[in-house]
């Protein structure tokens, strides 16, 4: 019961978002519980790793002008 | 380009938006250059098939072409344009699905949650690959929301207003799609 109450609060828990009882609480649990614990590292790593997508880095971009060549014959059209 | 048209200062999103509604062709070629690859790179990410990425790109840019003249400047042009973006994918999105299934978990699979240690050999590696890899299985709606959160940085109150859901939707919405993300990367893992 416990562990499906904290994990359900675990992105709250990491985005600073909970009260002090939920954070209590969560605290508490994570430091008695290795799965939970788990799963929060997880889900840590997880916002992480999408944080450094966030730069363009590793993206093909199709050509600038081939696409605007496209853009504009079909603005042409509509 | 001389120093003198680099140095020159560039006239900003908002001036160009009023200028190509009042039918400026260059105006709206500007916009296109400066935006196309943040629109490009957030379609790719929300519909991780490049060549659809790339038709989105294009369908983005027409429909900006013929509704820039309801850009008021209220908010930032680019805030304006990612919302028409995530308006047209999801668009897309629909003609595949309902709108249930996008943005609830509605006949989707319940997430299993898998704790964390029970089995130390098959642990997973959460990196680049293997998330980009499970963002592909993700459903749709779910995916909508890590995309533009979790990876475009967009605050809840951001999202919710772009996807007409509570911010409340948004947060519960973001919080299954990673336990659903890290169902898929351990999955990944144990079957390799």
């Amino acid at each position: 019961m416990d562990c499906a109450r904290s994990i359900e609060l675990l992105s709250e828990y990491s985005a600073g978002l909970l009260g002090e009882d939920d954070i209590l609480f969560v605290k508490t649990h994570l430091s008695a519980c290795t799965d939970c614990n788990g799963v929060f590292q997880d889900l840590r790593l997880i916002v992480q790793t999408a944080a450094a997508l966030r730069s363009d880095n590793g993206i093909a971009y199709p050509d600038e002008e081939v696409l605007w060549q496209r853009v504009s014959a079909r603005r042409i059209i509509h | 380009m001389s120093v003198a048209e680099v140095n020159k200062p560039q006239p900003p999103d908002f001036e160009l938006a009023k200028r190509a509604a009042d039918g400026d062709g260059s105006a709206f070629e500007e916009l296109y250059r400066r935006h196309y690859r943040r629109v490009y790179a957030l379609t790719l990410r929300m519909m991780r098939n490049p060549t659809e990425a790339e038709d989105m790109t294009q369908d983005v840019f027409l429909q900006l072409f013929n509704k820039i003249g309801m850009f008021r400047g209220e908010s930032a042009f680019t805030t304006w344009l990612h919302r028409m973006t995530v308006n047209q994918v999801l668009m897309h999105f629909r003609k595949k699905s309902t709108r249930s299934e996008l943005l609830t978990d509605e006949g989707e699979t319940p997430i299993q949650i898998v704790k964390g240690t029970e089995n130390p050999s098959v642990m997973p590696v959460i990196d680049r690959i293997s998330l980009e890899n499970a963002l592909v299985q993700l459903p749709p709606g779910y995916r909508t929301v890590f995309v533009l959160h979790d990876i475009e940085g967009y605050e809840h109150y951001e999202v919710a207003e772009m996807l007409g859901i509570a911010e409340g939707t948004s947060k519960s919405q973001l919080h299954k799609a990673r336990l659903k993300l890290r169902q898929l990367i351990r999955q990944q893992a144990a079957s390799k």
